[in-house]
């Protein structure tokens, strides 16, 4: 743990806090004669903005290496080196975007597949958290309207919200859905990346560099070599073994006669 | 209900005065560097290195015993302070201790499979072990993922492990609530790995997170503004804080087989897992075997752990429940006062349970 590490934790443990004190207010922060209804409110539109910036950081996350597919899908397949490993940078340009061969070509297809199976994941994934946020509302609600809820203190407040939406997301987490949501997702983003290393791999070869696919071949080898070397290592380990038993066992055989020899000096029978 | 907004804003503002007066203790802490307690690097083999932590003077006649940490987090939580260090624990109770440190893989390392990490890393330093103790037979202390890889090794390799312990150990990896399960049922791993090569920890820890999410992110940093006087919680609070996001990448191989065949396909029980071209067959356990559970884990449900009583012989073993969560057995007062002490009358042989 270095310095680095500590510096990061510290960030996090700003950030975090910040957000719980953020939080809090929400729950503190009420106007002269306010009621619950209107906390409630707050906490559903404060639900809404969330999956919204949501939403728009995973669009964000996934945007450049869409577009840079997208623009290297345009190239034919006969585009030179030069054009391939340029397009990442020409993102902005749509010549090919119009021509109806290359909307066609099964490049492109793959690329647009992928795109839009990871835009439904996305969604898909998003409904179910939506709809968590939407139970821990509910939740909260029952628990503000029950008699027993008689206390206006502000850390108990947040408790029983922190308490409402674990229970509402737990039920959400727990259900096939969001099993096959989460399955969904992960492996729409595995998709995206693979294709983008196959193209990443395309430009790099059309430019004669080794590319992602040649050099996790060199480290298989490498690691099959290493393997072969334990292998070896432990078969000579065990020939030393069965080499040294073998000669204790020749020394206790001839040990005996040895002492006896000892015992009996030459010349003296 | 009403609510009261003049004494909510009291509340905001000692919130805030507590959450700069903590700012400014903890921006005085210095950096964690690792456990307190003296160790030596006897071996190293890759990213992985061998530590022996020596026995007290007149320890006595203990086989040596090999702490197996899981390849998702770092072993430092077993060296946690001075006072609740479960290393310095088990040394305490008079055995030659040695922890396997997996260390951290690297974009190199995609390939490193399970039959390296068991057949290969772990035979490896087990062997060391057993060479610097005239051939005799180790015991073995396996941690969560570290006590599935033990198990491993203890059926395939009987003739070498004298005793084992498991903690918080997933065997059933669909029994009793099994979040980490539910959330991998779905995941094609083979694409998986080969979109990441070497699995980033930041990956993992979103899914960890994800498990419990209000806990973690919301209701620890509310309980950390209870903490803001007290330096040698806030202390404590930072190192888990450092030590819950400071895990390792995976090997993207491992990772793989383990995710797919471990969790998804549960081989285990069902003894369809081969390693070292053998399959494992939990019924070979034949020493003594101390299975401690977690009776409120959210990451290896105890029932899930308890499934190894179901097929190990039953002669020769045992299992404890310890109260609380998956951290509770490293870092409670109660683990260090009552746990680790009984487990290490256990191992010295002078405990049935």
């Amino acid at each position: 743990m270095d310095i680095a590490d500590i510096t990061a934790t510290l960030e996090r443990l700003y950030r975090e806090g910040h957000k719980v004190l953020a939080d809090f207010a929400e729950f503190a922060n009420q106007p002269e004669g306010a009621d619950s209804d209107a906390l409630l409110e707050r906490l559903h539109q404060q639900g809404e903005r969330f999956f919204s910036d949501l939403r728009q950081q995973l669009q964000d996350q996934a945007q450049p290496w869409i577009a840079m597919l997208r623009a290297w899908a345009q190239l034919s397949d006969g585009a030179s080196p030069a054009e391939i490993l340029m397009t990442p940078m020409t993102w902005w340009r749509s010549s090919a975007e119009h021509d109806p061969a290359n909307r066609e070509s099964p490049r492109r297809a793959r690329v647009e597949a992928v795109v839009a199976e990871l835009a439904a994941a996305r969604d898909a994934y998003l409904k179910l958290l939506q709809q968590a946020a939407d139970g821990a509302v509910e939740r909260f609600a029952t628990m503000l309207r029950s008699p027993r809820q008689e206390q206006q203190n502000a850390r108990q407040l947040y408790q029983d919200w922190l308490e409402a939406a674990e229970t509402a997301y737990e039920e959400i987490l727990d259900s096939e859905d969001f099993a096959a949501a989460t399955g969904r997702l992960t492996n729409a983003w595995s998709e995206l990346l693979l294709v983008l290393q196959d193209n990443l791999d395309g430009a790099l070869s059309a430019a004669g560099l080794p590319t992602r696919r040649e050099l996790s071949e060199t480290q298989a080898q490498l690691h099959e070599l290493r393997q072969q070397q334990r292998t070896r290592e432990r078969q000579f380990r065990a020939e030393l073994d069965a080499l040294r038993e073998h000669v204790a066992n020749l020394t206790t055989a001839a040990s005996p006669s040895r002492s006896r020899g000892k015992a009996k000096p030459a010349g003296t029978s | 209900m009403k609510l009261d907004s003049a004494q909510l804003t009291r509340e905001l503002d000692e919130a805030r005065e507590r959450f700069a007066r903590l700012s400014a203790a903890v921006a005085e802490l210095r950096p964690y560097r690792g456990g307190s307690t003296p160790r030596e690097a006897i071996w190293r083999s890759g990213t992985a290195a061998l530590y022996h932590y020596p026995a007290s003077a007149g320890a006595g006649e203990a086989p040596p015993l090999l702490v197996i940490y899981s390849l998702v987090n770092r072993p430092d939580i077993l060296d946690f302070t001075p006072q609740r260090s479960v290393l310095a624990s088990l040394r305490d109770a008079g055995h030659s201790v040695y922890l396997l440190d997996w260390g951290r893989p690297g974009p190199g390392d995609r390939h490193l499979s399970l039959d390296d990490y068991v057949d290969g890393l772990l035979y490896d330093a087990i062997e060391q072990i057993r060479q610097r103790h005239a051939g005799a037979a180790v015991s073995l202390f396996g941690v969560c993922q570290g006590g599935t890889l033990a198990l491993c090794y203890a059926a395939l390799y009987p003739e070498h492990v004298a005793k084992l312990v498991t903690l918080v150990t997933p065997v059933d990896f669909h029994a009793g609530n099994a979040s980490l399960y539910h959330l991998a049922k779905y995941v094609d791993f083979d694409r998986f790995a080969a979109a990441y090569g070497t699995i980033p920890a930041s990956v993992l820890n979103i899914a960890y997170v994800g498990l419990k999410p209000f806990r973690i992110l919301s209701q620890r940093y509310v309980d950390m503004l209870d903490i803001a006087a007290d330096p040698a919680a806030l202390t404590d609070f930072m190192r888990m804080e450092q030590w819950m996001y400071d895990s390792p990448d995976q090997a993207g191989e491992a990772f793989r087989q383990f995710a797919k065949h471990f969790y998804q396909n549960n081989d285990l029980i069902h003894g369809r897992v081969r390693l070292a071209g053998r399959p494992v067959r939990l019924d070979r356990l034949d020493m003594p075997v101390l299975n401690v559970y977690a009776a409120d884990d959210h990451l290896v449900p105890a029932p899930s752990a308890l499934a190894l009583g179901d097929h190990v012989p039953k002669r020769r073993y045992q299992a404890v429940e310890f109260p609380g969560g998956h951290l509770a057995v490293f870092v409670t007062r109660r683990a260090h006062t009552q746990l680790y002490p009984m487990v290490g009358q256990w191992l010295r042989g002078t405990k049935d349970t």
